[in-house]
């Protein structure tokens, strides 16, 4: 526990160092709601489906697109070679990459997306339940982001083939995590998905650290 | 015993066998395929509703058939690779993916054709096409992966991980597109013990399943030694063998 926080520090101070990258990813997350309204139209403020599912949409691609950002410059600093050095637990290191990139990069995000629905005028029930489902959507993804940003970090292909990756794998809680929100707009129970999002990021929980220590040990020898 | 398997696995004597039993299973996918088409286009009846149109079920079927059972082998070949760190398993994994996604383009595309004049569209955004459509991507992204080093064996690793931690995945991505949308018919040759398709239908599909599956082994092979000869580009018996 210890060493998760002490990893987490040092990941929080090198991504306030670099704190243009979060705010560039802020940037993109508003320019993708803009071309969505510029392309729908005037209508776009009338339908409530499309402003949901493109807030959704600008979410998650603006948390992918950063994902590189995990390991990058780690593995061209050769920090990540001094941990092994070091026998740092390559699990713990993992989890707590995954926790700082989410508390850094997603967490901005998530707020402006959730300030977002509160300027269309959304329920304050709508724009809870976003939170919470948003934050278990993004939780997850820097999960699965961190074994594939260590297997794509520095190689042939690069951000492009980490965002191929990740998206396939990403699809069942944005479907679950839309259909929570969509249901809660209508007056419905969202709790069944809820429940299958915390289920889901449960398993890859318990699941991937593991694949990201094997991910790293594969990329270095 | 151990030592018996662990010979035959070696990439040398793999390479040979590969090489031997090449002609023979390309004549079993040959007959067999024959077989199976002329089964299901000159024997098998019409449908009643689809009139001949349905046949292309011989093509589609085995396809995405071995979509699917190419990630299982693949899977099963990642495990191998990552736990028992055995080339040959890293090399198998890296030829299949290619093939894999073959099969999947290939069911995708029949699908769509015959979609056009029984549903009247191209593509719906039903659940197994769009979950067909993700495994397609998968397969991308491992062949990208594979792809990414000028190491072979850290790619074939990478895309080993990948694979297992896709394996993760689909069934939760198929289930929950399934329940997002769905207008594909229901199964109709799983359910064994009462299959809800004719039995002169059936026949020519499991033909033409076995012909597929046995043509998937022989490109598999092929691939595999071309692969083998890369790896050991840098040994005796390779260059012996290339002089």
């Amino acid at each position: 526990m210890k060493l998760f926080l002490t990893l987490c520090s040092f990941e929080l101070t090198r991504y306030f160092a670099n704190i243009t990258d979060v705010l560039n990813s802020v940037a993109f997350f508003a320019l993708i709601i803009i071309i969505n309204a510029v392309a729908a139209g005037p209508t776009f403020t009338e339908n409530n489906n499309l402003i949901i599912g493109s807030i959704w949409t600008a979410s998650v691609l603006s948390c992918v697109l950063t994902l590189d950002l995990i390991f990058n410059k780690d593995f061209r600093e050769g920090t990540t070679d001094l941990f092994i050095l070091c026998s740092v637990s390559l699990e713990i290191l993992s989890l707590a990459k995954a926790f700082s990139y989410w508390l850094t990069n997603c967490l901005s995000i998530i707020l402006v997306a959730s300030f977002t629905f509160l300027l269309l005028d959304f329920q304050s029930s709508l724009i809870l339940n976003f939170l919470v489902c948003i934050s278990l959507v993004t939780l997850t993804m820097s999960l699965i982001g961190v074994a594939l940003s260590a297997l794509t970090a520095n190689s042939k292909g690069g951000t492009l083939l980490l965002t191929i990756l990740v998206f396939p794998l990403m699809i069942p809680p944005v479907i679950f995590g839309t259909r929570a929100s969509l249901n809660v707009y209508n007056g419905l129970d969202p709790s069944n998905e809820l429940l299958f999002l915390f289920g889901f990021f449960m398993l890859l929980l318990s699941t991937l650290p593991w694949a990201s220590a094997a991910a790293i040990k594969t990329r270095i020898h | 015993m151990f030592k018996l398997i662990k010979n035959f696995l070696a990439l040398e004597s793999f390479y040979f066998f590969a090489r031997r039993i090449q002609k023979p299973l390309l004549y079993f996918t040959l007959v067999v395929i024959g077989i199976g088409l002329y089964c299901g286009l000159f024997i098998a009846p019409k449908d009643y509703q689809q009139g001949d149109a349905f046949r292309i079920i011989y093509v589609h079927v085995p396809a995405a058939w071995l979509s699917l059972f190419v990630y299982i082998y693949m899977v099963l070949a990642a495990f191998t690779a990552l736990v028992w760190k055995l080339k040959i398993a890293e090399i198998g994994i890296k030829s299949a993916a290619p093939i894999g996604f073959c099969f999947t383009a290939i069911a995708l595309v029949t699908g769509s054709i015959w979609g056009k004049p029984m549903w009247g569209t191209w593509w719906v955004w039903d659940a197994r096409l769009t979950s067909e459509l993700i495994l397609l991507l998968i397969y991308g992204g491992i062949i990208g992966i594979a792809n990414s080093s000028d190491d072979p064996r850290i790619g074939s690793r990478s895309a080993s991980i990948v694979t297992l931690i896709g394996a993760i995945n689909i069934p939760i991505i198929h289930y929950s597109v399934e329940w997002w949308a769905t207008l594909h018919q229901g199964p109709t040759v799983s359910k064994l013990d009462n299959p809800s398709i004719e039995l002169s239908m059936l026949i020519p599909l499991i033909i033409m399943t076995v012909g597929f599956t046995a043509y998937f082994i022989l490109i598999l092979m092929i691939r595999m030694q071309n692969e083998i000869i890369h790896y050991e580009r840098n040994t005796n018996w390779i260059r012996k063998k290339l002089s």
